[in-house]
């Protein structure tokens, strides 16, 4: 992308291994665009990065997430992958493995 | 025997011997109002209505409500084959705008880098072969030099290939040029010319097929109209 446009992306990877879950999720599906979304909705929900990530920010982050990235996935795959994501909160918050 | 994509526009396939060849890249220029927006919308409805192809429009400039609109007001319900997965009709110029925190952001969404990107894993899960990209110009505007712009096009034209998805350019020209940027049509296998002209009064949509690789196609000018059901080429018609 830097060598293509020109100019050089500063995106700031959250560092968080929730957020990157989500992030390689997203990735897989479509590509470099997932970080995007996933910095735009990180953004949102923790006032730029200012608040910890807790079950309800998650949710409220995972849904921002999934309203952007149904353009680009269709309903069929936002579908499944609102399902993965929930599995993703359940594993880090509900079960108590991460925070 | 060349493996083809029918269009299903009346009068078109049997301009171009059934439709475009697999895996080609196909330009579709004309100036603003020449229904190229039109076209591909119906190139790709109707791959995912009689063929059973799913296909992928992605629009740079025009709104996903807008096409939605234009397509709905020609009896073609995208919605229903989104819903099953067979078409994704995909309005990355929203993204541009909402998730594009800088013009830095907004110049990397908007490469080609970042299209084949999007495509290649796209493409594992859609399993889509048809795509549109609407438009070409939209890309192109971002590259700071035509020999930039080159290259790049050259590789993102070279993926595509290897995808083996067949593809619609959308191009928007202005006078008598074939493309916006004058390399578009070296990197394509066709290029389709809508236009309209105004002769002794009459107002009249053309379309001709300026060049085709590995078809023998008719390269006359004919007419079309676009009727309540989309565009309807008169083969048997030649203009001037």
């Amino acid at each position: 992308m830097t060598e293509a446009t020109g100019r050089k992306l500063h995106l700031v990877g959250p560092g968080d291994p929730f957020v990157t879950e989500l992030e390689n999720k997203l990735e897989g599906l479509i590509g470099i665009l997932s970080r995007y979304i996933i910095e735009k909705s990180y953004s949102e929900v923790t006032d730029n990065g200012h608040d910890k990530l807790n079950l309800d920010s998650a949710h409220s982050m995972c849904s921002s997430i999934i309203e952007e990235a149904t353009i680009l996935l269709g309903p069929k795959r936002t579908e499944e992958l609102n399902s993965e994501f929930e599995q993703i909160i359940k594993n880090y918050f509900k079960e108590g493995k991460k925070k | 025997m060349t493996n083809r994509k029918a269009t299903h526009i009346p009068g078109l396939d049997e301009l171009i011997n059934g439709g475009f060849p697999d895996g080609t890249i196909n330009l579709i220029t004309g100036p603003p109002g020449s229904a190229k927006s039109l076209f591909g919308i119906e190139y790709l409805y109707n791959g995912a209505r009689f063929d059973d192809e799913p296909g992928i429009y992605l629009s740079l400039e025009e709104s996903r409500e807008s096409i939605l609109r234009a397509a709905s007001s020609y009896g073609l319900q995208f919605e229903t084959f989104e819903k099953e997965g067979k078409a994704y009709l995909i309005d990355l110029g929203k993204m541009r705008v909402e998730c594009s925190t800088s013009e830095e952001l907004e110049w990397g969404l908007a490469s080609f880098e970042t299209l084949q990107d999007f495509l290649k894993n796209h493409l594992s899960f859609s399993g889509a072969k048809r795509l549109v990209l609407d438009s070409l110009t939209a890309v192109g505007v971002y590259y700071k030099s035509s020999e930039l712009l080159r290259r790049e096009l050259f590789k993102f034209s070279r993926f595509l290939r290897d995808a083996n998805i067949t593809t619609i350019l959308i191009s928007e020209v202005t006078g008598s040029g074939d493309s916006r940027y004058g390399i578009e049509e070296f990197i394509a296998d066709s290029l389709i010319k809508l236009d309209y002209e105004s002769a002794t009064g009459e107002y009249r949509r053309t379309l001709t097929v300026k060049k085709m690789r590995f078809t023998k196609h008719d390269p006359l000018k004919h007419p079309f109209l676009i009727m309540d059901n989309g565009i309807e080429v008169s083969p048997d018609e030649v203009i001037g």
